[in-house]
């Protein structure tokens, strides 16, 4: 249900997760389409990003951008992040921004 | 007003109503985060009991720094007065609310044990 990010990779060699492949795929989709198009307008809002028909929707709202997506396109293939930052949330600790 | 207590172990707790796909409601108990940005996270054996369907995936930041892959599903919370639509973390160990759900409201709390909290 959850996996710790492995750097680069999954060095244990072990199949991805379903977490690990939606967020894998959606920052290679952010970093080689969107990041462009939606920074630094939209620094702070929330991305969801249907990984596969690269739709989205950017809110300051992220529970109003997932229901607009789904509104359109039932699916569990969305990655959802924080435009500018390297995680939509933490849990302790302190957000990173800017992604690298 | 929500109400709920301190623990012996100084962790805030309050009992949230989760209505899951199938409409039946149940109580959890929840601890209280302010380090926790989003609205709420749910371990396994809950969300499946609640039926809720995975809608997508993100990366957190942990307190240690260290970055953690998790999916995300809906929930339906009753929270003062109203059914509310939230995000779930699907995350193991002890259920956390955070400030994404308590944003706009007062947060009081006596930090002794038994102390009580509210939510307003």
């Amino acid at each position: 249900m959850s996996a710790h990010d492995t750097s680069n990779g999954n060095s244990s060699g072990a199949p991805m997760s379903r977490a690990e492949r939606i967020v894998r795929r959606g920052e290679e989709i952010y970093e080689r389409k969107l990041r462009a198009i939606l920074e630094p307008a939209h620094v702070g809002e929330f991305l969801v990003l249907d990984i596969d028909t690269e739709e989205y929707e950017v809110d300051a709202d992220e529970v109003a951008a997932l229901l607009r997506a789904d509104s359109k396109r039932q699916t569990g293939n969305r990655y959802l992040c924080r435009i500018g930052f390297r995680a939509a949330h933490r849990i302790g600790g302190r957000l990173g921004a800017n992604r690298s | 007003m929500i109400t709920g207590r301190v623990d012996r172990a100084r962790e805030a707790t309050i009992a949230l109503v989760l209505r899951g796909i199938t409409g039946e409601n149940r109580t959890v108990e929840v601890v209280i985060d302010t380090g926790f940005t989003d609205f709420l996270t749910l371990p396994k054996t809950v969300i499946e009991d609640l039926r809720l369907l995975p809608k997508g995936a993100t990366r957190v930041t942990l307190a240690d720094q260290q970055s953690a892959l998790v999916d995300v599903h809906y929930c339906k919370v009753e929270w003062l007065g109203s059914l509310r639509t939230v995000q779930v973390l699907a995350m193991e160990g002890v259920p956390l609310v955070g400030m994404g759900l308590r944003r706009g409201h007062w947060l009081k709390m006596h930090v002794v044990p038994a102390g009580p909290v509210s939510i307003e």
